[in-house]
């Protein structure tokens, strides 16, 4: 993991990606007790292109430089299966600009707040956001002031009663 | 919970405090537990089917050939 998240650092730094941070299952492990996945989520802040495209074109070719070439929906790198996540909304856009600093051992990486995964869960709304969502309200130590507004921001308010009520 | 059979109350409760004991466990922690989860779950999800490998370690194919 530590090898996975120094290959990711080395992207941002030659500017394949703008800025990372871990999201999805892992980002809620960092949270609330650990639970099996087996992919890794990592959503990314794309760089400008000439036409507006999100194209994560240029984030595979410099891992294929470096050896990690993807396999279907994923690239392996250092034994971690990786899935990339362009920022694709205003909410995932704000969660990666507010993602929390932290260290894995040695190396620095980021994580989506915890408010921002609450959120997240409940816009993407599959059966196991759902299923995972009741957990993590209770494990995970939320700041309500900050989760009250991403919720309003974002115009989630009538969703995210139906989910907690 | 207060219905409960106090012995089964006390065994949910501590389930619940172990629970919160490892959410509040360091991230390399809880990355080794996820690991661990992956290896003991790994032959089960093959055996289903899923190509899966716990992390760090290469795919391996499925007890009946498949991958």
């Amino acid at each position: 993991m530590e090898a996975t998240l120094r290959v990711l650092n080395e992207l941002e730094r030659e500017g394949a990606f703008v800025r990372y941070a871990i999201g999805g299952a892992v980002g809620a492990i960092f949270y609330m007790e650990p639970f099996l996945t087996y992919d890794l989520d990592v959503f990314v802040v794309l760089p400008a292109t000439e036409r507006g495209l999100l194209t994560l074109a240029p984030v595979y070719e410099a891992l294929r430089r470096r050896g990690y070439p993807e396999a279907g929906e994923c690239v392996d790198i250092e034994g971690v299966p990786v899935q990339f996540l362009p920022a694709y909304n205003p909410l995932v856009e704000e969660a990666l600009a507010e993602a929390v600093e932290t260290l894995y051992e040695a190396t620095p990486t980021r994580v989506l707040r915890a408010e921002h995964l609450a959120a997240i869960m409940v816009q993407t709304g599959r059966d196991k956001d759902r299923q995972r969502f009741a957990t993590f309200l209770a494990e995970a130590e939320l700041d309500r002031a900050r989760l009250d507004g991403i919720i309003r921001r974002h115009g989630m308010e009538t969703r995210w009663k139906q989910w907690t009520t | 919970m207060d219905d409960l059979n106090p012995e089964l109350a006390r065994l949910l409760a501590a389930k619940d405090a172990r629970r919160l004991r490892l959410a509040r466990a360091s991230f390399p922690e809880k990355i080794a537990a996820l690991v661990c989860l992956q290896t003991m779950a790994a032959p089960i999800q093959r055996r289903r089917g899923r190509e899966v490998a716990p992390w760090g370690l290469a795919k391996t194919p499925a007890a009946d050939g498949s991958t």
